[in-house]
């Protein structure tokens, strides 16, 4: 897991985020708000197509239903956010075949809140199983790396910052 | 007091006037009441009917969803009182993105009917005051007679509606259509309502 403290860094990422969610066609993005992001947030309030939900489980079932009006939604959120949402994603939108990208950031364990570390060291593992991916934002070529992910129907989107 | 089959049965009475209306729908009792009172007549309602047989709770912002993303269409979202009560944070969304040609109907018999009636709600909790405190506009239907004027008055400014249902001894049988299908289906009917821009 990488943390860094480089704005700069931080600044490349997010750009690289933002670039990569418009150039996948993505039309709304779901969010339950983490620390770093409201930079990504942020392009999507300006579309007016950021929707700020109460629990991850209640955004995967929101973007279920706009993958079925035939929008291309996706979800960001915190790595803790995971077990809060299984139980959506496995009886609403697998079995009814409807594909969103699920962005999550990991706030790994160098975080300064201890608790965060045994949710992220738990939540990959459990994400490991379910054939979760890696993106380094800072990489110039992680945009594309999205669409391919995108593209092959990745649900499980890994990243830190 | 109404029953559940009373209830199902105006909703798609209504649904066969509108075919603008697209429902979606809890698990248990409930969707296998709707899919049966469809049975006879595949092509037509069930259509525009989308039951989740799972995802306990997921039917205010899945529902929210279909409306957000479409333009025109009136979405229906049915659910048990225990599903409803699985997802009181959903009011709050609810409350953000009220919008006509939006409902919730809760289907309220204070009790988790499909697992042996087990009790919902304490006695003294009524959930049209939750939602009513939630600042959604909300009805309470007690007669049969009201369902269908209730809806009409209610799709203007979105909100909820409450029915108090009497508990029932019928038990529909399991829906048999794969989740796959049923999701194809409803997007193909969706089609028209879909936002492009």
């Amino acid at each position: 897991m990488k943390i860094t403290s480089n704005k700069a860094e931080t600044t490349t990422a997010l750009a690289n985020m933002e670039r990569g969610l418009e150039e996948c066609g993505i039309t709304h993005l779901l969010i339950v708000p983490s620390s770093h992001l409201d930079p990504v947030y942020e392009v999507y309030r300006k579309k007016d197509r950021c929707y700020i939900l109460t629990k991850e489980e209640e955004a995967a079932a929101f973007s279920s239903g706009l993958v079925m009006s035939g929008q291309r939604p996706a979800m960001l959120i915190q790595q803790s956010g995971v077990g809060n949402m299984l139980n959506f994603v496995w009886t609403l939108a697998e079995p009814f075949g409807l594909y969103f990208p699920i962005l999550v950031f990991d706030r790994g364990t160098q975080d300064p809140n201890i608790v965060q570390h045994f949710s992220s060291n738990g939540t990959r593992k459990a994400l490991k199983n379910l054939g979760s991916v890696d993106i380094d934002w800072e990489n110039s070529d992680s945009p594309k790396t999205l669409k391919s992910f995108i593209e092959a129907r990745t649900v499980w989107i890994l990243f830190s910052l | 007091m109404i029953t559940r089959q009373e209830a199902v049965q105006e909703i798609l009475k209504l649904m066969g006037d509108d075919s603008s209306i697209y429902c979606v729908i809890n698990l248990g009792l409930l969707s296998r009441e709707v899919a049966a009172q469809t049975e006879e007549n595949p092509e037509g309602v069930w259509q525009r009917c989308l039951a989740v047989q799972g995802a306990m709770g997921s039917i205010i912002p899945l529902s929210l969803g279909l409306s957000v993303g479409t333009q025109g269409a009136k979405i229906l979202g049915l659910i048990g009182d225990g599903s409803f009560i699985m997802s009181l944070n959903s009011l709050v969304t609810f409350c953000e993105l009220r919008r006509p040609n939006h409902l919730t109907i809760i289907f309220d018999n204070r009790l988790f009917e499909s697992t042996g009636s087990q009790k919902s709600q304490p006695d003294d909790f009524d959930l049209a005051k939750v939602c009513a405190a939630a600042n959604l506009p909300t009805f309470t239907v007690t007669k049969v007679e009201e369902i269908i004027p209730a809806i009409h008055l209610l799709l203007v400014s979105g909100g909820v509606i409450v029915f108090q249902i009497a508990p029932s001894e019928e038990k529909p049988p399991r829906i048999s259509e794969h989740p796959e299908i049923s999701a194809e289906r409803f997007q193909e009917a969706l089609v028209p309502y879909r936002i492009t821009s």
